[in-house]
């Protein structure tokens, strides 16, 4: 074969190019430490990578989340426990109190230390994580004990069985003054008001009347057989005899309380309510004003001023017609929160609407992280399983007796002290119910703690196994690639000097 | 008896030719880098002898008949296909190559990493709903997230114009060597009339025809009519230039987008004298020019395809309706291939089962012999065809003729009125359409059916994520409730949008969204606060239980054929590399066996400057040799002359 010039120059270029190409592929992997550049150097390799990616992140993500519910979790741990150390002092203190030989001091003592803690109490209860609350659920912006005295209305649903019904010690003043057992039911709240924007000031239950009064009113504890007396400061329905027998084996019990003071549940978080609001700064909008919370409880609003006459309030507005039949009237839609006017009395003209939203605090609220492709685990822990009514009213009932012993009647001063004995002892018992409720509660968060602890292992061992996976995918293997730069560098240089030595002489050099 | 000076004319012939093939040589060794020149040789023989008288035949000396180059025809024509498919494949790797730089993975900033972001900051969100800062930062990646898509979208529709201009600037390309060669074909036909070779006219010829390979296949023959050689270039099987007829092509922007992915004006190639098109999808086409249009119009066999329904007997003008369609986001006009016939259409409504479609367009352009009309709108019934608003020159309007509508030709005996004025209706009577109405159960086609996986088919597999990942996600998402009782909003909408045009029960009203026009909604880009978190309206602050929903989506196999929304990208992306690593291989290897035909070529044709430099003493000898002759034979002459009568 003829070897022309042109053929040579043309050929050494190219392998002296491809030369070059494959140093400049070495390079790249030196400088960037990546095997490929781009997907098509090795798809394979490059799909890889974008998985492990996606993996490594998930991990990362997933770690964060299990740190935060940690934090999450200490500090509900945190709470529970201080709620223990509370718990066991009530007990000492009980212990105290049930001895028969306690003075009217050592009384006082108790009662200042029990209130002291009552207050504790709740201050645990309102314990946040980065500014939420942690005891509420999804409310987490709302506290779960008022922190101060206040004159927020509510209107409260209580739910009961006919199991609820408890046997009580009342010193009834008879002649003889005497103690007797009376039927009762415990309400979450004492202080209370009969619900108002209600027919009936307060209805029966199951046929049978209920008497709205205090407890140092004649009788409260003594109903007729068939009859209930709600005792409105103390916060009880007690139940005649006929009354208790025939209870439906569940029943609703609803009442407004208006006062509540530091310390006190708010009642979002345990029932069902219905608060009442007031609006003023109204945002009008032609011919419908929207109010802030819904849904809104049928039949609650009122609105100023008042309709025109004739003008009534509906509260489905399906077949509203504000220019026909509805000219005066106005119609709420529940769901939405919009009330509706009809054309003779304009939006503009509304100064304030008073109303009712409902809020249901029975539904649990579980906060789920992620911590794994779909794994979740609950952060929360309900309040109301830990700050019980039952708690709240127990000390509270024990404090209202301790300070309620003394009487101008001497006979029923001394069944007074005799009963306080007794129920201090009672108290023992309860504070033990109370203790176990929030040591389970704290059992329960031990082990999601646990599952949490493991997680994080698990994740810690995933991520170094994945990243060291990552890296064998796409990092080049040094040591290697320095060899092949070595190799590579020495077949460029050769293929130079094989072009030097090939394209420098021609026979005109060799001619004299 | 032989003339006396005999001698010094075969001398001289010595001197001539040995200058001669000097001048070849040196003419060789200075050309010895010039681009397609292949060497020269000169043909050598001996001048016809004298007889002689008794003694034989004498010779006369030598001479140089013809100087000819040294090439291989075969070899040409090789070099020439391989080159085609080299041209094709080097142009295919440069794109691929800027796309996998538009996709830009693996790396840090990629689609992974945005998306994988957006999910993280979702996470962070159903955390801490409650938040601004945790649902701002939820925004602002899902914004990145829209955003890269949407620049991924832009940049791919970016590449397209430019592979559009591409496509005009080989056309440009061809059209200039075309000239020059029907040039050089003219100048070689007057040079060569006497009989000689243009030797270095065509070496400049065949390296025009070199370069125009690289573009597009070519194809050359050189036949001899009437003794003059006539050369003809042929491109994908079309005269080019035949002779001293050089015809030209020229780029026509379509007036139907081929892919509803399609920028706008998109160019057709026509050969500029006829109109004819130049099949730009033809099998044989190779070369750079079939690089640009496969990347540029390439839809894997994506484009559009259905089935006239069984119960149609479609007539002229009529809807008809598609079944079984294989998408349903099409252009509102373009070209339907039914029965193997093209025609214009124009898409009267889409759902998720079936499309309907009018053919011709209800207005458009027409033309009636060879003048152009437009009409506004058109009713056919019995015979009558009326074109409304018919605009154009109306002037020698025939009364019988030819109507040409949409693809259809149509022939007509009368007109009313018989003389029409513009614009204005004109009713036809018909006596024959064809095509003939098309029939049920025919598949249609709209667009071009492409193997190769362009622009169009990345596109379009960005549009089918984003529209099927915002389906998926709004479907969820329509069930949360915001604080002010606001509830069935979209969290995914696209430029454009307005309350209620998205409705996930009907897939059709996700057309509109495109990967370049996808965006979050716009009420939460203007205020974080109308993110539903959750779907109960007595939501409290933590409520995130719409979040938890949403976030599932991210690991949601069942999303997309190929799995999980990540595996959809990076399924594209492989495909998308593996094309882009085959046409890596492919121009190695193309590159190989050009460079050994272009070798094998150079060895025949090449000046070797050995050879040359011995070729330089060989003749600078013979020519000394044959002045040294002259001289003897002077001194013979000296000694005849001078000496002999001097006695």
């Amino acid at each position: 074969m003829r070897i022309t010039n042109s053929m040579i120059t043309n050929s050494t270029l190219l392998s002296i190019n491809r030369n070059k190409q494959a140093m400049y592929e070495l390079e790249q992997q030196m400088s960037t430490g990546k095997k490929i550049q781009r997907p098509s150097d090795d798809p394979i390799v490059a799909a890889r990578a974008l998985k492990f990616r996606t993996s490594v992140s998930e991990i990362d993500q997933y770690s964060e989340n299990v740190k935060d519910a940690i934090s999450w979790l200490d500090t509900t741990e945190q709470a529970m426990s201080n709620m223990t150390d509370i718990l066991k002092r009530v007990k000492e203190l009980c212990v105290q109190g049930s001895s028969d030989t306690l003075g009217k001091a050592d009384r006082l003592k108790i009662i200042d230390e029990l209130q002291q803690l009552r207050e504790q109490i709740g201050a645990e209860g309102n314990v946040n994580y980065a500014g939420r609350y942690v005891f509420t659920g999804y409310k987490t912006d709302t506290p779960l004990v008022f922190s101060a005295d206040t004159t927020e209305h509510y209107e409260i649903t209580e739910s009961f069985t006919s199991d609820d019904v408890e046997t009580v010690d009342r010193v009834i003043d008879g002649t003889p003054p005497e103690i007797q057992g009376v039927y009762r039911i415990r309400l979450g709240y004492s202080g209370l008001e009969d619900p108002d924007n209600s027919a009936s000031v307060i209805s029966d239950i199951s046929g049978f009347t209920v008497n709205s009064m205090d407890s140092a009113d004649a009788n409260a504890y003594t109903p007729a057989a068939d009859e209930i007396n709600f005792l409105k400061d103390t916060g009880e329905l007690i139940f005649g005899a006929d009354a208790k027998a025939g209870l439906p084996a569940s029943f609703d019990f609803t009442y407004d309380k208006t006062n509540f003071a530091k310390g006190d549940q708010v009642p979002v978080h345990y029932y069902e309510t219905a608060p009442y609001a007031e609006e003023t700064d109204l945002d009008l909008i032609t011919d419908k004003i929207k109010v802030q919370n819904f849904p809104v409880k049928d039949g609650s609003v009122t609105i100023d001023p008042p309709l025109p006459t004739g003008g009534t309030i509906y509260y489905d507005p399906s077949t509203w017609d504000p220019t026909g039949a509805n000219q005066n009237d106005a119609a709420v839609n529940l769901t939405t929160g919009e009330v509706l006017f009809g054309a003779n009395y304009p939006s503009s003209t509304v100064t304030s609407i008073d109303y009712q939203y409902e809020v249901d605090g029975t539904k649990e609220q579980n906060i789920n992280y992620s911590i794994g492709i779909r794994q979740e685990i609950n952060v929360n822990t309900f309040g109301k399983n830990v700050i019980t009514t039952d708690l709240l009213r127990d000390m509270e009932e024990i404090i209202g007796a301790a300070l309620n012993v003394e009487d101008e009647d001497e006979d029923i001063q001394a069944l007074k002290e005799d009963l306080l004995g007794d129920e201090f002892e009672a108290m023992l018992t309860k504070v033990d119910v109370h203790l176990e409720q929030v040591l389970g509660e704290e059992a329960d968060l031990g082990s999601r703690m646990n599952r949490l602890e493991l997680t994080q292992t698990r994740l810690d061992d995933d991520k170094v196994n994945l990243t060291d996976l990552m890296s064998e995918n796409e990092d080049v293997d040094m040591t290697e690639v320095v060899v092949l730069m070595g190799s590579q560098e020495l077949v460029y240089n050769a293929s130079l000097a094989a072009t030097a030595k090939i394209l420098q002489p021609t026979l005109m050099d060799f001619l004299r | 008896m032989r003339s006396s000076f005999f001698g010094i004319n075969i001398a001289t012939q010595g001197l001539f030719t040995a200058r001669t093939s000097l001048d070849i040589t040196n003419h060789n060794i200075t050309n010895a880098e010039t681009d397609g020149y292949s060497r020269q040789v000169q043909q050598q023989q001996a001048l016809r002898p004298l007889p002689g008288n008794g003694d034989g035949m004498i010779g006369t000396g030598s001479t140089i008949t013809s100087i000819e180059r040294v090439r291989d025809k075969y070899l040409d024509g090789k070099y020439r296909a391989e080159n085609s498919s080299l041209g094709e494949y080097e142009a295919k790797r440069t794109q691929l190559l800027q796309l996998e730089t538009i996709i830009n993975e693996p790396s840090d900033s990629g689609f992974t990493t945005v998306f994988n972001n957006m999910f993280e900051a979702l996470d962070d969100l159903a955390q801490d709903p409650g938040e601004y800062g945790t649902r701002a930062s939820f925004k602002d990646s899902v914004v990145s997230f829209t955003q890269q898509i949407n620049d991924l979208a832009a940049k791919m529709s970016s590449m397209q114009r430019d592979l559009n201009f591409e496509v005009k600037e080989s056309v440009e390309t061809i059209n200039s060597i075309a000239s020059q060669i029907q040039r050089l074909n003219k100048q070689i036909t007057t040079m060569e009339k006497d009989g000689d070779m243009a030797n270095d006219l065509r070496d400049q010829r065949d390296l025009l025809v070199d370069q125009l390979s690289r573009i597009v296949n070519v194809d050359t023959k050189e036949v001899e009519v009437n003794g003059i050689k006539e050369f003809t270039v042929k491109i994908n099987g079309q005269t080019l230039v035949s002779h001293y007829d050089a015809k030209y092509l020229e780029v026509v922007p379509r007036e139907y987008k081929k892919n509803p992915e399609d920028e706008e004006g998109l160019y057709d190639i026509q050969w500029a004298a006829t109109g004819n098109t130049f099949d730009i999808y033809d099998e044989e086409l190779t070369g750079e020019l079939k690089a640009y249009i496969d990347l540029r119009d390439g839809n894997n066999q994506a484009n559009f395809k259905g089935t006239i329904s069984s119960t149609q007997t479609p007539t002229f003008g009529a809807t008809i309706t598609l079944e079984d369609p294989s998408r349903i986001d099409i252009g509102s006009k373009g070209i339907a291939t039914i029965d193997g016939r093209k025609v214009a259409y124009e898409l009267v409504s889409t759902s998720g089962n079936q499309v309907e479609i009018q053919t011709p367009p209800s207005s458009g352009d027409c033309s009636v012999g060879n003048d152009a009309f437009s009409y506004t709108g058109y009713s056919f019934s019995g015979s009558n065809l009326t074109l409304n608003g018919m605009s154009g020159d109306f002037s020698d309007f025939p009364t019988s003729g030819t109507l040409d509508i949409g693809g259809y030709t149509i022939e007509y005996s009368n007109i009313s009125p018989t003389t029409p004025t513009s614009p204005g209706d004109v009713t036809f009577t018909v006596t024959s359409i064809t095509p003939s109405t098309a029939v049920a159960d025919t598949t249609v086609e709209f667009g071009e059916e492409m193997e190769y996986k362009g622009i169009p088919y990345y596109i379009q597999k960005l549009n089918t994520f984003v529209r099927t990942f915002s389906e998926k996600m709004n479907e969820v998402y329509r069930s949360g409730v915001l604080e002010d009782g606001t509830t069935g909003q979209p969290l995914f909408t696209y430029d454009g949008y307005t309350d209620g045009d998205l409705d996930e029960s009907d897939l059709s009203t996700y057309v509109k969204m495109t990967a370049e026009n996808f965006q979050l909604s716009q009420d939460i880009i203007d205020d974080v606060n109308t993110i539903a978190t959750t779907d109960d309206p007595e939501a409290a602050e933590s409520d995130a239980s719409l979040l938890q929903e949403l976030k599932e989506l991210k690991h949601d196999n069942t999303m997309f054929s190929l799995g999980e929304p990540a595996n959809y990208m990076q399924a594209m992306m492989s495909e998308m590399a593996i094309d882009s690593k085959q046409a890596q291989s492919f121009e190695e290897n193309q590159t190989n066996i050009t460079k050994s035909i272009d070798n094998q070529r150079m060895s025949l044709s090449g000046v070797d400057l050995d050879e040359e430099t011995q070729n330089l003493i060989k003749y600078q000898q013979a020519y000394n040799v044959a002045a040294k002759i002259l001289t003897v034979i002077d001194e013979i002459y000296d000694v005849t002359i001078n000496q002999m009568g001097s006695w």
